[in-house]
């Protein structure tokens, strides 16, 4: 049993930590939580019913079943960031300079506007995605792993290890780091801090957008308020791993997804959603900078 | 090559500069001296695009560049060496370095140069920036403003906090960033070590211009030294 709970929690946890990526990259950049995060990633499953749903409209997923997927997860990315990118600069940027709580309330506005948008355009009922993957799959040590569960791990890994090389390696990336650590200066220096910010916005997005996929792939079922708990999940998975730091998001996302799955295992599975919160009020207690929070960082 | 005139700036209610115009002309090494709450750092600043100017006007190489973004600013060649340093301190000497060369690719050629003059650096350039002593840190601020090749460059209190010996290191620094070509805009509130350094000062007071003139021949000013040397 423990081997089966761990996969499941493992799975969770990747999805977490992508979600939590994007929570921690806005809030280094900006020190704004950016709580519309859980509606992007719940757009994020939409686009991937709807963009899947049009490749079977259009025959593509019989004959080409793998290929209709990769193309709905890239749609997704592609419509997600776009949206990112428009909330960025509408709810966000005329606030840029407004006292901190300003953009908090826009992002509660944003949040809400996107969840009734959905559920009025696309009704207040469950989406199905249909059962495409078998649910066989391989057993290792007596657990078994399906198909979803080892795309998750592996798309998400790979993610995770470009993320990580372009924010430690190439001159955007870089560029990013230089802004959240000081944004003044690093206006200064040529960097156009407006361009830096809206990309970190894409990139969240898109991160938002694959977990959206991926769940949607793994749980089969929709609906326009997803995103509400998944966001606070994420954001406590930012803040256990240190809010601001990306690989304190990564090991937050996956700690707090092992969590979840061994208590539903071993204590109980109907206080599933409770765990999140549980673990989130004993950080704040503990240790409310987080795991991985950097020694010096404290910003005057 | 620069010329400001009438520049006010405004915090809220709070003007803090009053109407200043001062004049830099190519190759100069031009000083601004005053005492804290001046309002030395906010031209500067206004200067170099940070901090938007209640009025006046701010004119380099002939074109108006008032009110333009910091990152516009930059890209005509016009660097600023910031107060208390700001380099980013999490990223390593070199990355701050490939920074300050943002808008252009940093040529081999650039950093052999810089760390002849600063071979402090080239020892640490793997180094995480925040680790580096305050000396150390200064350089690296300069050396961050020189990769961009500026045609001007502004100091903002490049001696604050450093110790006499590092002091002397800099000013030489600077001087010799001067000879190679490169105009100086200089703000200290080290009087004499900056007055003996430039060719032309200006005495702000209060948000407004109270002297200016020769360096040599405001070292020996009486008011002067009363006020700001200590006499």
């Amino acid at each position: 049993m423990f081997l089966q709970q761990f996969i499941q929690g493992l799975t969770l946890g990747y999805v977490y930590a992508l979600m939590a990526l994007g929570y921690t990259m806005v809030y280094g950049i900006l020190q704004l939580i950016n709580f519309a995060h859980g509606e992007i990633y719940m757009l994020g499953a939409y686009m991937t019913v709807i963009s899947f749903g049009f490749f079977t409209g259009a025959g593509l997923t019989k004959t080409h079943l793998f290929l209709s997927l990769i193309l709905s997860m890239l749609l997704s990315i592609i419509f997600v960031s776009a949206y990112g990118a428009t909330v960025e600069r509408i709810a966000y940027r005329p606030l840029r300079n407004a006292p901190r709580l300003s953009p908090l309330i826009s992002a509660i506005g944003v949040s809400i506007f996107l969840q009734n948008f959905v559920m009025l355009t696309q009704g207040a009922t469950y989406k199905v995605f249909p059962p495409v993957f078998s649910n066989t799959g391989l057993t290792i040590g007596g657990a078994k792993v399906t198909p979803v569960q080892l795309t998750i791990i592996l798309l998400s890994s790979v993610v995770m290890i470009f993320l990580h090389l372009f924010i430690s390696k190439t001159k955007t990336g870089k560029a990013m780091r230089a802004v959240a650590q000081d944004r003044i200066m690093a206006s200064l220096v040529g960097i156009d801090t407006d361009r830096i910010i809206a990309i970190t916005f894409i990139i969240g997005s898109a991160l938002a957008a694959i977990a959206g996929f991926m769940v949607t792939l793994y749980y089969s079922l929709i609906n326009y308020y997803m995103g509400y708990i998944a966001g606070i999940k994420a954001f406590t998975a930012a803040v256990l791993g240190g809010i601001g730091s990306i690989p304190g998001a990564m090991v937050g996302g996956l700690l707090l997804g092992l969590i979840e799955g061994l208590a539903a295992g071993y204590i109980s599975s109907e206080y599933k959603d409770a765990y999140a919160f549980i673990v989130l009020i004993i950080i704040l207690l503990i240790r409310p900078a987080g795991l991985f929070k950097r020694p010096m960082e404290e910003k005057v | 090559m620069l010329e400001i005139r009438d520049l006010q700036i405004s915090y809220g209610p709070i003007r803090a500069v009053k109407g200043i115009s001062l004049t830099v002309r190519k190759g100069e090494i031009v000083s601004i001296i005053g005492s804290n709450g001046a309002g030395k750092t906010s031209t500067l600043m206004s200067i170099a695009g940070a901090v938007k100017p209640f009025s006046g006007r701010i004119i380099f190489n002939g074109e108006d560049i008032t009110g333009q973004p910091a990152h516009k600013i930059m890209k005509k060649g016009l660097t600023l060496v910031p107060e208390g340093r700001r380099i980013f301190p999490y990223l390593t000497v070199m990355e701050n370095l490939e920074m300050g060369a943002f808008i252009k690719k940093l040529s081999p050629s650039i950093i052999d140069e810089i760390f002849q003059l600063f071979p402090v650096l080239k020892e640490r350039r793997k180094q995480v920036a925040g680790t580096l002593s305050g000396g150390e840190q200064q350089m690296l601020a300069i050396a961050r403003a020189l990769v961009s090749e500026p045609r001007l460059i502004m100091f903002d209190e490049p001696s604050l906090g450093l110790s006499p010996l590092m002091v002397t290191r800099i000013f030489s620094i600077i001087k010799k960033i001067n000879s190679s070509g490169v105009t100086v805009l200089l703000v200290e509130q080290n009087a004499r070590a900056a007055l003996s350094l430039c060719h032309r000062a200006y005495v702000i007071e209060g948000g407004v211009i109270r002297l200016e003139g020769k360096g040599s021949e405001l070292l020996n000013n009486k008011d002067l030294r009363r006020a700001y040397l200590g006499e």
